[in-house]
């Protein structure tokens, strides 16, 4: 069994690196598993966004990205959420146009296990189907335990959740 | 191990900045939500629109026109202010010394 950083040197998981503006410090972290590089890398830029907006789903992805990582406030308003809870300690993120699942090993640290388009995941339904296959990777993983945050409420897996 | 996703500046600058006005719009009305009770349907009502058309821009379903977030800005007792400036670059401070070879010739 081994750390998260023991992991991330092992290349078992790889830390997203959000490129920060120089103002901005890295507050909360994303991983990803080794297997969604190849998506982010090139399938990622060639998604188009199902409802036409001026922000592609990498813009997306990246602005994201920075938000989540920079600490700020995550939500301002139930209607306007970007973080849910699926089951078993499985959270998703999203953009309008992308749906991230993943899990919490620790506080501000999301670990990402599957991405996907928020048409398909919609269409198609793939909520708990999602859930359950990054549950069983996570379960896979040589990961020390507890491996994930339990429970739904996501001020026990990030701070700064919502507006006061 | 690191990973950095391949995006131009150019479109990291512009997806950046759309995300951040949408979240100060977002925030903005979260606040007068406290302040005084305002929903989205009394921002759609102020400016004259569909209450779904209020909640597909502001969770970016639908893009935003420069005179809309002026006109939410307004419903919302705000005035927005646009600012452009300098971008300033960092040096890193680990960044090793110039070496004699490389150094500018003075």
């Amino acid at each position: 069994m081994s750390t998260i950083l023991e992991l991330a040197e092992l290349g078992s998981l790889v830390k997203l690196d959000p490129a920060l503006e120089p103002n901005e410090l890295e507050w909360r972290i994303v991983y990803a598993l080794p297997h969604l590089l190849p998506q982010l890398q090139t399938e990622l830029p060639t998604y188009v966004s199902q409802w036409r907006v001026e922000s592609s789903p990498l813009q997306q992805f990246d602005a994201l990205l920075e938000v989540f990582c920079s600490g700020e406030t995550l939500t301002f308003d139930r209607m306007f959420k970007p973080l849910t809870h699926i089951q078993d300690g499985i959270w998703e993120l999203k953009t309008p146009d992308l749906r991230l699942f993943g899990w919490f090993p620790m506080k501000d640290c999301f670990v990402m296990g599957a991405m996907d388009t928020a048409f398909k995941v919609k269409s198609h339904n793939l909520y708990v189907g999602y859930a359950n296959m990054v549950a069983y990777r996570r379960n896979q993983l040589l990961l020390d335990h507890p491996k994930f945050i339990p429970g739904k409420d996501p001020n026990d897996v990030v701070s700064n959740y919502d507006f006061p | 191990m690191s990973f950095r996703i391949t995006i131009s500046p150019k479109d990291q600058a512009a997806g950046r900045f759309v995300s951040r006005v949408r979240r100060e719009l977002q925030k903005a009305l979260a606040e007068e939500a406290q302040k005084r009770g305002l929903t989205q349907s009394g921002l759609a009502r102020a400016i004259g629109v569909n209450r779904s058309v209020i909640s597909r821009e502001l969770r970016g379903h639908k893009d935003l026109s420069l005179s809309r977030v002026a006109e939410l800005a307004w419903a919302l007792g705000r005035r927005p202010v646009f600012d452009l400036v300098e971008t300033v670059t960092v040096q890193a401070a680990t960044s090793p010394e110039p070496d004699e070879a490389s150094a500018p010739k003075l």
